[in-house]
């Protein structure tokens, strides 16, 4: 075999020998879902960003997110938990995943952007209007309510009529198109709303269509175009979805939930 | 008042105080089973199987191997899978097996003991447990055939594992029982005193043709017997006219299992019972059609605990009572082989709640323990609950071993 030719071989099978050690990083992050952790809270708490750590996205589990030695991110982290093989160990000034006896390597935790702490003109912090992304996306979920529940027909899994009470952590229930478009602009200013998400509960009367063009003509006060996703219930009218094409949403996604229209129909009743 | 009156009002007091601080004591007992469900136990097998009863580990019903079924100190019945990760361990001491929390002791347990008439022959070959299994409660239980015809369209319900069953190889030899085999190990098991109570299952037959098998089943066993206590578990017949059959062939309980209350769930779980007999509302209307011919208590159903939220389950067994009907109920456990394998069950605390409100919705509606114990196989998982809240015990505060009332 010709040495470029052999180049290219070698080349190859060591991208596949990388590509399987980051396809068992990312089951590894599944069984630490399911199993825990077990670390010292006084111990790890240094590590651990403060504004990630009391977010409503952490649901007070104890544990952000965190990235695994190779850069997967393990998410949806059970926390805390006394009996299992995985535990996290100070080393220096590394916190380091093992597995029982073996030494998986040192896990890193996602920092806030500093931009969180900025105050809008209206004296709310930005955080509590919406969130940016390791990917430097924004994102807004803009209602702490799914009108739903009204007939006790939300669905099933969801907590958003918990985030009511989420209390500091969560401190404007409903946020206005202006301070969603306010806070946009603050983190487009600083590079990070490469991707606008927003998303919320069902607004009563279905009126969430009014509300997310308000939003999107609110952003394009200031700006000829965003990209984004706009997250909508089934309109009753499908007449409609080009209107959220035409205020600037690239994307939009109307949520399935389940399999089978037998799970639909239980678990998202609404 | 009296000395003496003033003595036996305050032993009685006392009597009754410490019937409370028994009571407490094993509902506490029953709480913990449900957390040994939930973490498991990590033990040593090479330790504890000298401990186990060759007998059981035989049984079908302790497939998956490792610990058998026990009893908790004070009598509660238990079982818990192997995990090396959990608050709980058995170690021997003494020869004894001691069940520990972290380090606390919680005391010695038993495990389960067969009945040696398990290992009795038929004429035909077969061993009794190879037809029948023998409870610890004096009765039997037959599951009939390892297969469930709904499978054929793929319609066999997510949870259930009886077309996995024939795989089961030594546990499981005789994969269709005929008439005349469970006929005679139910004679051999009567004649040891062991068939007080009857139950007979099994998936769901090519054509429904379940009412013909078991009416030959009774009438193989009444060939012998003027007659027998015992619990047909059918699927609603399409035809709710045939439901006198099984109580003139001798059944004096029926049991309708439901699996699931929420009529979406069920229909997504159990496509074939929704979509080839009759779905939801046939099946309730068979539950309450059947009360009317067996009489309340005697009719019976079963919700598998932890498929939907856990209001929905209690809404089904009040309203299954209210009709006279026992809606009994099990923890789901994700089996190998079905869709659900690899889900878990939810926590103990959410099957405690099932099991604290559906005894207490049992003794409102005024079941017996009885009643309890008579119908699919679920029975115990709330039964012995049930008897702790009636003060059904022992003086010493332990729960004996429920029987079936004597038949002979």
């Amino acid at each position: 075999m010709a040495q470029s030719e052999q180049a290219t071989v070698e080349a190859a099978a060591a991208k596949e020998k990388a590509k399987q050690v980051l396809l068992d990083e990312a089951k590894l992050g599944l069984l630490l879902t399911q199993f825990g952790i077990n670390y010292n809270a006084d111990e790890i708490s240094k590590f651990q960003d403060k504004l990630k750590y009391t977010s409503p996205y952490n649901r007070q589990k104890g544990l952000t997110n965190l990235t695994l030695p190779h850069g997967v991110t393990a998410r949806y982290l059970s926390g805390y938990k006394k009996h299992t093989p995985y535990s996290l160990v100070v080393e220096g000034d590394d916190a380091v995943l093992y597995d029982e006896k073996t030494r998986i390597g040192k896990v890193t935790f996602p920092k806030t952007h500093p931009i969180s702490e900025q105050l809008l003109s209206s004296g709310e912090k930005f955080r509590h209007i919406g969130n940016v992304n390791e990917e430097g996306g924004f994102s807004v979920a803009y209602s702490s309510e799914c009108s739903l529940k009204d007939n006790g027909e939300m669905c099933q899994f969801c907590s958003i009529n918990e985030r009511a009470k989420d209390g500091v952590l969560n401190q404007v229930l409903i946020k206005s198109p202006k301070q969603v478009a306010e806070a946009y602009h603050l983190a487009r200013q600083a590079g990070t709303a490469n991707h606008f998400r927003i998303t919320g509960g069902f607004v009563p009367e279905r009126r969430e269509l009014e509300y997310y063009l308000d939003v999107a003509d609110a952003i394009k006060e200031k700006y000829d175009s965003f990209y984004g996703v706009g997250i909508i219930g089934a309109p009753v009218d499908f007449s409609v979805h080009h209107k959220y094409k035409e205020a600037g949403f690239y994307q939009h996604l109307p949520q399935y939930g389940g399999m089978g229209q037998e799970y639909v129909r239980s678990h998202l009743p609404g | 008042m009296g000395n003496a009156a003033l003595k036996i009002k305050e032993d009685s007091q006392a009597e009754t105080y410490d019937k409370e601080v028994q009571k407490q004591v094993l509902i506490e007992e029953a709480r913990m089973s449900l957390e040994l469900f939930e973490h498991g136990i990590n033990y040593n097998l090479e330790e504890i199987k000298p401990l186990l009863d060759p007998l059981e580990l035989k049984s079908g019903f302790n497939r998956a191997g490792g610990l058998t079924g026990f009893t908790l100190p004070h009598g509660y019945n238990a079982r818990g899978n192997y995990n090396r990760w959990t608050p709980y361990s058995l170690v021997v001491e003494g020869g004894k097996p001691v069940l520990y929390n972290e380090k606390t002791a919680i005391g010695v347990i038993r495990f389960n003991k067969g009945n040696p008439v398990a290992d009795q022959l038929l004429s035909t070959g077969e061993r009794v447990r190879d037809i029948v299994n023998v409870s610890a409660l004096g009765g039997l239980h037959c599951t009939y055939s390892t297969e469930c015809s709904l499978k054929d369209q793929g319609e066999d319900c997510y949870f259930c594992a009886v077309n996995e069953r024939a795989k089961d190889g030594e546990r499981n030899p005789v994969l269709l029982k005929t008439p005349k085999q469970v006929a005679e190990a139910y004679d051999i098991a009567r004649k040891a005193g062991v068939a007080n109570h009857f139950r007979i299952t099994g998936g769901f037959v090519p054509e429904r043709r379940e009412l013909e098998y078991y009416l030959d089943v009774a009438d193989a066993i009444r060939a012998k017997y003027s007659s027998f206590y015992g619990c047909a578990v059918v699927g609603a017949p399409a035809d709710l006219s045939v439901l006198p059959k099984y109580k003139e062939a001798g059944f004096d309980n029926i049991s309708t299992n439901i699996e699931v209350w929420d009529r979406n769930i069920f229909a997504a779980v159990c496509p074939g019972k929704e979509k080839r007999n009759g779905g939801y509302k046939h099946w309730v209307e068979s539950l309450e059609r059947s009360v009317e011919i067996f009489g309340k208590g005697n009719v019976h159903s079963t919700i598998v605990g932890g498929l939907e939220p856990k209001e929905s389950t209690l809404e089904g067994i009040e309203y299954l009572a209210s009709k006279g009907v026992v809606c009994h109920f099990s923890a789901f456990r994700p089996e190998k082989g079905t869709p659900f394998f690899g889900y878990r069950s939810p926590e103990a605390s959410f099957h405690w709640d099932i099991l604290d409100k559906g005894t207490d919705i049992y003794r409102r509606y005024g079941f017996t323990t009885l009643q309890l114990h008579s119908g699919p196989a679920s029975g115990p998982h709330s039964a012995q609950l049930f008897q702790i809240k009636n003060g059904e015990f022992e003086e010493d505060g332990t729960l004996a071993q429920w029987k079936f009332p004597a038949l002979d």
